[in-house]
């Protein structure tokens, strides 16, 4: 039976898309899909594409890869992947790549999707020797050189005597934005490497003194190590369950995507983004031994904040943070103050018990500052985490039964508030998968790394019901929806009272042919927020409404040209506050054939009343930059990117874009102004493999 | 009669919005302003992209009337040249207006065919815009770009846009020339009978939605009917199409302003 499916699909392959298209124009969709599901700009997907990439230079083994290792392409549901699993152990090794047509949940659709990531392979011996990791290894190095060309307040050029008495209303460095990184792998057994940058305004020398980038990065990452399964040593992120208890890493939550709100805790993994504030700095370990699962982590960090003055004159020391600083900018006088101002000291780790279809882990992670964080606490951040240590603890599962995989975690912090959430993944037919989150998040819950789903960024005050549903109605439309119902236990910022709120989401797939597809999406948000009337003591609240509509068509006219146009409508609803925003684009891709060059280009016009109704959209940008800009007030945006490949060594981007504004004579304000309605950008990037 | 309509006009324009500058050619004018898909001469302005499936070398030449004012009617003239491997060059002039306040556009294009069933194009235009007597004059050269998809027999994809670069037309207030950004489809229901909607966005101004039918009756002769949202107007027309020539007439309806005629014709040549 199993050969003569094999013979078929080997036949059918002759007629897929396969050849058509190249492994790196699919690795492209995929990015682009993940960013047309984002309307966030800050969100950092680095590390997620890194991951992508590594599976692309060294595509998994389907015949011995683990179950979380096939998980982390996020490209398989619970249940495939469990399938997937099955089908081995029942048929054993496979022979081709193309017998997973014969795997049940898969389509052809999700194999050539899956194509780039995956190969199949005899299993073979363990042939890791420390010299091939050496000899063999895969080393890279990216370069990047980024400027705004219109200059901005902070860099006006006055004297000395004039910037000494406003220091802070000046940059220290140059406006340029310098990356540099190098990373070597050996299969997927150790990454090494180093990542530097100065970011626009950040000035490599001080005071005459050559103080370098303002920003390094280092780790060392190795598996099947000695006794250990993983070890991690310099900068790494650590993601456990839900993300409830610890996740160093961004959460994804309600996207187009709904397995997006099933979150999965991988534990170690390598960092080499440029997100300054998000990774731990240390060691960490990772044993599996039989239905064992242990992660060790311990990590020591100088972070940013905002320190308290010291009283010197009466002696008093105050001491303490009043707040953290994110953003990784280092460019006036002040902000430096900020850097490093205190030590963040974190030991954590999870015992998990592996059974046949479940999962249990117990988490607990310990944090500590150098000072304490002593913030104003009142109104809204009452309940606020404050003092100097704190501990937080939880318990994260996933179990699988029949076609449910049910999941969840609670977690506990020290003052003894609980957060929990819990969902499941229901495959209800192999076209119709449901996917449902409850979570409850105590008002007073505490976690410094938390990123489990919600509305809130830090899992407080909140209970929620979420129901998705992805279905696919026939061989060419699919239909995803969900639907989001919660309310706040608390006040919020701008929110004088306890809320509610609800999300409703449809996307229509069609793809005609795997040429030509179209997506009509629509998304409708509501909460509540104060009234802008001027009221005698506490607000009531009125409805805040977000709704956006987006029609988008995408098609591969030729293996040269390819184009994609979109037209999206915002309106923004606050009482009787009405904002509309309306953005269209086309993009048109040219591949040459005879020399190895791509060209990609947009031009966008848009017409937004305000900011509140401002549209996202993803842009296709140098590789390991990932841009989901928001696009508001009136005027138009456009880019032209140049990718050349020059051999398999070299590879040159060079991308300029313009933002032209109407009825604007400034951009942006104090330190980041710009005089006059245009702002552009110039981008190159090297990327040397050797 | 005249005089204070043609102030209401002035009036009425700031309000709604109005845009100058229309799709040329009396058939888009009867199709409620489409014709992003329309092969033929018109395409030199209207959308360079689909200039390039042009055939055959071909001139047109159309005359609007706006609203029934001597003043302000638009007098147009383009003439395509067609090559077999070297694509279609094209150019056209265009006159509006009278001596308060006078446009006039020379501009040239070039398309190609670029793929099996997809052709781009661009074009570049010299305009010079004259206000009053004393008020001076000022010219400004502006690009366009347009695309053209033949998805199916019945269905087409077409892309423009006119002034990339928002050539300013003056320092005070940073004062551009309008952008217009179209996309647009056309669907064939059968050789007889299309059907073209199309939007078109110009940064200040709202999102226009224009939609028109087009139906032959006989083998020769064709009705067209179109609607435009902003500003709200309907049209219609008739089209004669003989062997290598083709007449055309057509007028928009404004509920305020009145009817604007148009009519034109277009030879082809070779092919």
């Amino acid at each position: 039976m199993r050969t003569y499916v094999l013979i078929f699909f080997l036949f059918m392959t002759g007629s897929s898309f396969a050849q058509e298209l190249t492994r790196d124009q699919i690795i492209e969709q995929r990015i682009e899909f993940i960013g047309d599901n984002f309307e966030d700009a800050d969100i950092d997907l680095t590390t997620y594409f890194e991951e992508l990439y590594q599976f692309f230079d060294t595509p998994i083994n389907l015949n011995n890869a683990t179950a979380s290792e096939l998980r982390q392409l996020r490209l398989l549901t619970d249940m495939q992947v469990l399938a997937l699993v099955n089908y081995r152990e029942r048929f054993g090794q496979m022979v081709s790549i193309y017998e997973l047509n014969a795997v049940a949940g898969f389509d052809e659709e999700l194999v050539e999707m899956l194509l780039p990531f995956v190969s199949v392979s005899p299993v073979v011996e363990d042939d890791f020797l420390r010299r091939n990791a050496l000899k063999h290894g895969k080393h890279e190095i990216i370069t990047r050189y980024e400027r705004v060309l219109q200059e901005k307040q902070g860099y006006v050029d006055v004297p000395d005597s004039i910037k000494a008495e406003k220091p802070n209303n000046y940059y220290l460095g140059s406006p340029d934005n310098l990356y540099l990184r190098y990373r070597s792998t050996y299969k997927n057994r150790i990454s090494w490497g180093v990542t530097t940058e100065k970011d626009a305004g950040e000035a490599m020398v001080r005071n005459d003194k050559f103080v370098g980038f303002d920003y390094y990065s280092a780790h060392l990452f190795l598996k099947d190590f000695w006794k250990f399964d993983k070890i991690a040593l310099g900068d790494f992120q650590v993601n456990f369950g839900q993300g409830l208890t610890f996740w160093s890493g961004f959460g994804l939550g309600k996207t187009a995507n709904i397995s997006s709100a099933n979150r999965y805790g991988t534990g170690l993994k390598p960092y080499t983004s440029v997100n300054e504030s998000r990774f731990m700095r240390g060691v960490g370990v990772n044993l599996q031994r039989r239905h064992l699962d242990f992660t060790a982590f311990g990590s020591i960090r100088k972070i940013d904040a905002n320190l308290y003055d010291v009283d010197s004159l009466n002696e008093v020391f105050q001491g303490g943070f009043s707040s953290f600083q994110i953003t990784g900018y280092h460019r006036t006088p002040r902000e430096l103050e900020n850097k490093d101002a205190i030590t963040e000291k974190l030991v954590g780790g999870e015992i998990a018990y592996k059974g046949k279809g479940l999962r249990i882990g117990f988490t607990s992670v310990y944090a500590q500052f150098s000072q304490p964080f002593d913030p104003v606490l009142t109104g809204y951040k009452q309940f606020n985490f404050q003092g100097n240590q704190l501990i937080t603890s939880g318990i994260n599962y996933r179990y699988y039964f029949r076609k449910m995989s049910w999941f969840g975690e609670t977690a506990m912090s020290d003052n003894l508030k609980f957060a929990t959430v819990n969902g499941l993944t229901w495959q209800l037919d192999p076209r119709l998968t449901l996917l449902s989150v409850y979570r409850n998040y105590d008002k007073a819950y505490q976690a410094l790394y938390s990123t489990a789903f919600g509305e809130t960024s830090n899992n407080r005050g909140e209970v929620g019901w979420y129901v998705g549903f992805n279905a696919r109605i026939h061989k060419k439309v699919s239909v995803t929806t969900y639907f989001d119902q919660f309310k706040y236990t608390f006040y919020k910022w701008l929110t004088d009272d306890y809320s509610v709120g609800h999300e409703f989401f449809a996307q229509i797939d069609y793809k005609h042919t795997y040429k030509t597809s179209l997506y009509l999406r629509f998304r409708s948000k509501t909460t509540e927020r104060n009234t802008q009337d001027e009221v005698f003591g506490a607000k009531f609240q009125v409805p805040l409404q977000k709704n956006s509509l987006r029609l988008n068509y995408t098609q591969i006219i030729s293996g040269h040209w390819s184009m994609k146009t979109r037209f999206e409508w915002v309106n923004y609803k606050l009482d009787n506050l009405v904002s509309n925003g309306y953005l269209f684009f086309q993009d048109l891709i040219f591949k040459f054939n005879r020399i190895p060059l791509k060209i990609y280009g947009r031009y966008a016009i848009f017409d937004t009343e305000s900011y509140d109704s401002r549209v996202y959209a993803y842009e296709n940008d140098l590789w390991g930059v990932f841009s989901i800009p928001s696009y508001f007030y009136q005027g138009i945006r456009t880019y032209v990117m140049l990718k050349y490949d020059l051999g398999r060594k070299l590879d040159v981007w060079v991308r300029y874009d313009l933002w032209s504004y109407a009825n604007r004579d400034e951009i942006s304000s104090r330190l980041e102004r710009i005089d006059g309605g245009e702002k552009s950008t110039i981008k190159i990037q090297l990327k040397i493999k050797l | 009669m005249r005089l204070p309509k043609l102030i209401f006009f002035l009036l009425l324009c700031g309000q709604i919005h109005c845009q100058i500058t229309p799709q040329l050619g009396s058939r888009s004018i009867a199709l409620g302003g489409t014709g992003l898909l329309h092969a033929d001469v018109w395409s030199v302005y209207n959308n360079p992209g689909i200039l390039g499936k042009l055939q055959k070398s071909s001139i047109g030449v159309t005359y609007q009337n706006r609203f029934s004012l001597q003043e302000l009617s638009t007098q147009s003239i383009a003439y395509v040249q067609h090559t077999d491997n070297a694509g279609n060059f094209g150019m056209q002039f265009q006159h509006y207006g009278f001596h308060l306040y006078r446009e006039f556009q020379a501009g040239l294009s070039y398309a190609k065919q670029l793929s099996n069933k997809f052709y781009g194009g661009f074009g570049l235009n010299w305009q010079n815009i004259s206000l009053g007597e004393n008020y001076g004059q000022k010219n400004f050269v502006s690009g366009s770009i347009g695309l053209a998809y033949i998805l199916s027999q019945e269905l087409s994809f077409g892309f423009r846009v006119q002034n990339l670069s928002r050539a300013r037309l003056a320092e005070f207030e940073d004062e551009r020339y309008p952008t217009r950004f179209a996309l647009g489809v056309q669907y064939t229901f059968s050789p007889a009978l299309l059907w073209n909607v199309e939007l078109e966005k110009s940064i200040l101004f709202p999102t226009n939605l224009k939609t028109g039918v087009e139906y032959l009756i006989q083998d020769v002769f064709a009705i067209r009917f179109g609607v435009n949202s902003a500003p709200f107007q309907s049209s219609f027309g008739f089209g004669l199409a003989l062997k290598k020539m083709h007449f055309d007439m057509a007028a928009n309806w404004h509920s305020q302003l009145g009817l604007s005629p148009a009519f034109g014709f277009l030879i082809d040549f070779g092919g």
